[in-house]
């Protein structure tokens, strides 16, 4: 049996691209800030780094309460916890609005204008705000991967291969963040600075690009339905936009940068690579959320 | 619910019936009827299978609801609670059997003359926004009359009644001729059975 017209999901279009996208940075974001925040060369970059992770991981629940049909019923997800039993959507509403508060709750004390906050971010209670922030920013970038995951009538959707995927491609993101939010720091952060983050970075991609390679090798052997979600995903789009531009050439860049020794080279490169990253990140849950085929019923 | 396949001819006649009775607006279907060809030329055949919402025991779109919308009575009906959807159409996509639609607007058949009354009457509890999807009719039920599309079928291929009683007509017919439900590997226990021809 062959799918003849395979046609993706119409359901979840772009906001959920968007919020599936926010979330993984943003996640990815504060969870390297707040580790390089306790690297003095990093301190600077990963103070704004641990405020922009909860903030784009709130833009995209906005971006979520968006595309709800009915919108002032969105209380519900906080009304209704016997679901939490049992459905992975209201289990992250929790998580992102957990995360978001206390990630916002670490970050701001260290601005002058929330100094009015009565705990420090270097205090006891400041660092375990920090630290269960952290474990939650691990779960934010996770869970759009189970959120998807568990669809079980989506067969390139529903394979344990997508949350690491998520998770990967998340973490990458998130760095190609701190990165660029470095170049405003670049005294402070120096050459070896950067190449630190450019090898870090080189070993996610590398990490990004074996989960990626199984995920598309382990979907494209489950199935008709899953193999021909594989044949929409693989439009010349994804693999220029993802795979050449959003992978093997920052990894090439970033390589290539360590070797380099003038700060104002390796921040242009570097630069230029997260970039393509973040593009790649985006073109990346595009691609996945599009070309999620249903199984054929009979 | 029981549907013999067998005797479907695929005119549609429940799909339309359903409409009726649920005054349901363009683009929104609780039944569809599936046209699939089987066998090889010049053993080929045109088969039939009528799909209404198989009202599963374990049902992938309650597991999924986040806010309570979706539940399942104690007869095995599934509804929809309206007032509690707040249309982030999870179930939509979870649904495997493709019988739930996302009501984005409520449109009409005639333009600018606008919705019939009956039309108004019939969509008086839809709301916009939320998930749609058939109900058994279980207006009809609790007045003990059969859904439209069993009564309205001419080849009487549908069969209802209680799937617990191993005496009903419905028990009998599954055993009988082994009837079968779509996808049970995705263990979500659907009541709708089918007679294969």
């Amino acid at each position: 049996m062959v799918v003849n017209h395979p046609e993706g999901q119409k359901e979840w279009g772009w906001l959920v691209v968007l919020y599936v996208f926010l979330a993984g940075l943003g996640g990815g974001t504060f969870l390297f800030s707040f580790i390089l925040s306790f690297v003095d060369t990093y301190s600077a970059a990963a103070q704004i780094g641990t405020l922009v992770g909860p903030l784009l991981v709130a833009l995209g629940s906005v971006m979520l309460l968006f595309d709800l049909g009915s919108v002032t019923r969105a209380y519900r997800l906080f009304t209704t916890p016997a679901t939490l039993l049992s459905s992975w959507m209201i289990r992250g509403a929790w998580i992102l609005t957990g995360f978001i508060i206390l990630g916002l709750a670490y970050a701001l004390p260290a601005f002058s204008s929330f100094d009015w906050l009565p705990w420090e971010q270097t205090s006891g209670f400041g660092l375990g705000l920090g630290v269960a922030a952290a474990v939650l920013a691990i779960v934010v970038t996770v869970y759009p991967g189970l959120l998807l995951g568990v669809i079980k009538s989506i067969p390139l959707w529903n394979t344990s291969a997508l949350p690491p995927l998520f998770f990967l491609s998340g973490l990458d993101t998130g760095l190609a963040a701190l990165v660029l939010i470095s170049l405003a720091f670049s005294p402070a952060v120096g050459v070896e600075g950067f190449h630190l983050l450019g090898a870090i970075d080189a070993g996610l991609i590398m990490l990004l690009l074996v989960a990626l390679g199984a995920y598309i090798e382990i979907v494209r052997q489950a199935g008709v339905t899953a193999a021909a979600s594989i044949r929409l995903l693989m439009t010349p789009l994804f693999i220029s936009g993802v795979v050449v531009s959003g992978l093997l050439l920052p990894l090439a860049m970033f390589i290539y940068g360590i070797y380099l020794s003038d700060v104002q080279s390796v921040r242009l490169l570097d630069g230029i690579a997260s970039l393509l990253i973040l593009t790649g990140g985006l073109l990346l849950r595009l691609g996945i959320i599009r070309s999620g085929v249903r199984i054929v019923i009979r | 619910m029981v549907i013999d396949l067998k005797r479907c001819v695929g005119c549609n006649s429940c799909t339309v019936a359903c409409r009726a009775e649920n005054g349901t607006p363009p683009g929104i279907l609780y039944h569809r009827v599936e046209k699939y060809e089987s066998g090889k030329y010049p053993a080929a055949r045109m088969q039939f299978r009528p799909i209404p919402c198989m009202h599963c025991q374990e049902p992938a779109c309650l597991e999924v609801c986040p806010t309570g919308a979706t539940y399942r009575r104690e007869d095995g009906i599934v509804l929809v609670d309206h007032n509690k959807c707040m249309g982030c159409r999870y179930c939509v996509l979870a649904c495997p059997y493709e019988a739930r639609h996302a009501l984005r607007r409520i449109n009409n058949y005639y333009g600018p003359a606008g919705r019939t009354p009956y039309e108004m009457l019939r969509q008086k509890d839809l709301d916009k926004g939320t998930a749609v999807k058939c109900d058994f009719c279980v207006d009809r039920l609790e007045k003990g009359r059969l859904p439209a599309c069993v009564e309205t079928c001419p080849s009487q291929a549908r069969y209802f009644g209680d799937l617990d009683d191993p005496e009903s007509e419905v028990s009998v017919l599954i055993a009988v001729h082994r009837g079968t439900v779509l996808r049970e590997e995705l263990g979500t226990k659907p009541s709708v059975y089918y007679i294969n021809g």
